[in-house]
């Protein structure tokens, strides 16, 4: 106490010392006025400064003393404002009583608008924002589209290494209960709140203010050798209507430690991403494929199942919804991934139910514990009461969810035109009375619909029908999976015979043939 | 518990920033990474301060803690279906009263219980609290979010708007 802080600096210039209580004295008396007068302080001022003009003769005085008031005032104002930031910012630090570390673990569990509103709060906030570890788990789906290249790139960048999952794309609106089988796909043209939109608005090609996402919306993910993707571990995509089969490849090309891909209402191809899945992301867990385009994409040939199962080994959970897959690519694909737990074929079409024969028995197939086969046209009557038949046998004994709702019936054996509504042959109540581990849903309205079934019925003729000939002469080339037995899997391995059937060739039925395939 | 030092019967004692003593199962304390740390090197006869946990944020940790204790000696008979079911049951019922705890703290309560499982290393207290308090920001604009939390905008307006610009794509 008794030494004074700086005596030499007194010394050497003793002006800064004298100064600083004078200037302090002014300032204080200056501002002081701005509440002791009584009258108002702006016109006490006013007047005040034009006496002060008018007591000076000259004009370039009268000029330099405007520009000092000005001039002074300004750097009041900004001396105020700072002193007040100042002031806000110690505020609130003790405000909010986290400490930086455990701000960042809030904001880490917020989602991705959340964040960017706390990071406009205060600098605070801002900084805690800024810190990769809030970006781990970046979610920019939105019901309208509001969200282009641009954000993606940023928030991705601000996540670096540190990115574990991201969602991206339009939604329907707030769903997804786990089990939930309404469609996620989105044709935003229908939709109200963005009736104003056009995908072909000028403004999209053009300004960089425009909320399209493009095909290359994933590109940060594979810049800088494909850091951000290295360690991603979910990918969700959501009808991006831009997005083509080239750059997701190149995208989950740098994902290879992907566990979790969802893919809905994308114009993307299956067999050419599933093939891709097969190549780049060895670990994945859950693959949840949602089609576009209801039941037209055909695309999945028999050797991308083989390579899929045999190169993504831990796969538990599988569903493709709205796609078209034949029984016995099913079964390749049921039967291969020996931990699967949960598949949803959901809206698919071509499948009639074969594929459930002998499920439970051997490897693959038997730890399943959901399956969902809703809304499936070609679901037939006979093969889900052989399945019921197994279940009530024990088959299966780890299924908890079975669905086999469908709004337009169960197909009846000869002829999937013909549909029942209310089935004899399923035991339905016995199967609740022996089977109460099971949920099971089955619901059928009384009456149907057969409003689509028409239009489809061209392609059906074309695509599922084989010769048998053609059948025994694609043999398959030395897949691990299959058997000599069951070679025929990979019909239409090859020539693409599937699309060149003309509708002529003679119609067998689909049961008698399909038994040769599947008896194990 | 696989280390030798732990044992049912056995209590720590805890003392709180504010002096208060706290006794606690050895088998209750293990769910704190620190305490359990020490109870591995050995080193926890006597009182462990705590000096950045006061006393009734120390009782609400240890309230958590007792609830968590693993107790589960009976039910070994059970088949493994009926405990896989009443795994669920009780896992249900947790979550029930883990937020009836966590709801029933005022703000500062919950930042005292932030920082103190922190300081603990007690890391699903830690989560629970921590989404507390995400739950409370979370779908807020900043106005709200400063409301709430008391909060003062210390940007310049330069900063500001630079800020809002980056961040545009919520707010349209």
């Amino acid at each position: 106490m008794a030494k004074r802080p700086c005596p030499s600096l007194t010394s050497l210039n003793p002006n800064i010392v004298m100064l600083r209580p004078s200037m302090d004295d002014l300032l204080a008396a200056f501002l002081d006025m701005s509440d002791s007068d009584t009258d108002s302080p702006s016109l006490s001022i006013d007047l005040s400064f034009e006496r002060l003009l008018e007591s000076l003769p000259r004009d370039d005085d009268q000029s330099l003393l405007i520009d000092r008031a000005l001039n002074l005032g300004s750097l009041l104002l900004e001396a105020a404002k700072r002193s007040a930031r100042k002031r806000a910012s110690k505020h609130n630090s003790i405000a909010w009583a986290l400490p930086p570390d455990l701000t960042i673990k809030v904001f880490s569990m917020l989602d991705t608008q959340s964040l960017c509103y706390a990071a406009v709060t205060c600098s605070m906030f801002n900084k805690c924002a800024m810190d990769p570890m809030c970006y781990a788990n970046i979610d920019l789906r939105t019901v309208v589209p509001k969200v282009n290249n641009a954000v993606v790139s940023t928030v991705i960048q601000r996540a670096g290494k540190s990115l574990q999952s991201l969602k991206l794309g339009i939604v329907p609106g707030p769903t997804a209960s786990p089990w939930s089988c309404q469609s996620l796909v989105y044709t935003i043209r229908n939709s109200e709140d963005v009736s104003n939109f056009s995908w072909n608005d000028k403004k999209t090609r053009q300004g960089k203010e425009s909320f399209i996402l493009t095909r290359t919306c994933l590109h940060p993910l594979t810049v800088e050798s494909g850091a951000a993707g290295t360690l991603l571990r979910r990918l969700h995509l959501y009808n991006i209507e831009r997005m083509d089969c080239t750059s997701l490849c190149m995208a989950l090309s740098a994902c290879p430690s992907l566990l979790d891909l969802e893919i809905v209402g994308l114009h993307v191809e299956l067999r050419q991403t599933l093939m891709s899945v097969s190549l780049s992301c060895p670990l994945i867990e859950r693959l949840f494929f949602e089609s576009s385009k209801t039941g037209r994409d055909d695309s999945l040939k028999s050797p991308t199942c083989v390579d899929l199962v045999n190169n993504c080994p831990h796969l538990t959970s599988l569903a493709l919804r709205g796609f078209k897959l034949p029984d016995y690519k099913i079964r390749i694909l049921v039967k291969g991934f020996l931990k699967l737990k949960y598949v949803d074929f959901s809206t698919s079409y071509s499948i009639t139910g074969t594929f459930l024969r002998n499920l439970g028995s051997g490897a693959g197939g038997n730890l399943l514990e959901v399956l969902i086969l809703r809304d499936c046209m070609h679901l037939k009557e006979v093969e889900v009461a052989r399945f019921f038949s197994a279940l009530l046998g024990g088959d299966l004994k780890f299924l908890r969810h079975l669905d086999i709702s469908n709004r337009e019936g169960l197909a009846s054996d000869g002829d999937w035109y013909e549909r029942c509504y209310s089935s004899s042959i399923i035991p339905l109540k016995q199967f609740s009375e022996v089977r109460q581990d099971i949920c099971l849903l089955a619901e059928f309205p009384s009456e149907g619909s057969f409003v689509d079934i028409d239009q489809m019925v061209d392609s059906e003729f074309n695509s599922e029908i084989s010769l048998p000939s053609q059948l025994s002469s694609h043999a398959s080339d030395g897949s691990l999976l299959m058997s000599s037995s069951e070679s025929s899997y990979n019909s239409d391995q090859g020539s693409g015979n599937e699309e060149g059937q003309d509708s002529g060739y003679i119609i067998f039925e689909e049961s008698s043939d399909e038994v040769d395939f599947l008896a194990v | 518990m696989s280390t030798p030092s732990v044992s049912v019967n056995r209590v720590l004692k805890l003392k709180s920033s504010d002096g208060e003593i706290f006794e606690v199962k050895q088998t209750v304390a293990v769910q704190s990474g620190v305490l359990k740390q020490m109870m591995e090197d050995g080193c926890t006869e006597g009182e462990i301060p705590l000096n950045n946990v006061d006393s009734p944020t120390l009782a609400k940790i240890i309230e958590w803690c007792n609830k968590h204790h693993d107790n589960d000696v009976e039910g070994r008979v059970l088949s493994e279906e009926r405990e896989k079911e009443k795994e669920k049951e009780k896992a249900a019922d947790m979550k029930k009263w883990e937020s009836e705890f966590i709801d029933a703290l005022n703000r500062d309560e919950i930042y005292f219980l932030l920082t103190g499982s922190n300081y603990m290393d007690i890391k699903e207290l830690l989560d629970c609290a921590a989404q507390k308090v995400a739950d409370m920001v979370k779908g807020k604009t900043p106005e709200a979010i400063r409301e709430m939390f008391n909060i003062q905008s210390d940007f310049t307006e330069e900063e500001e708007e630079a800020i809002r610009k980056e961040n545009q794509w919520a707010f349209d």
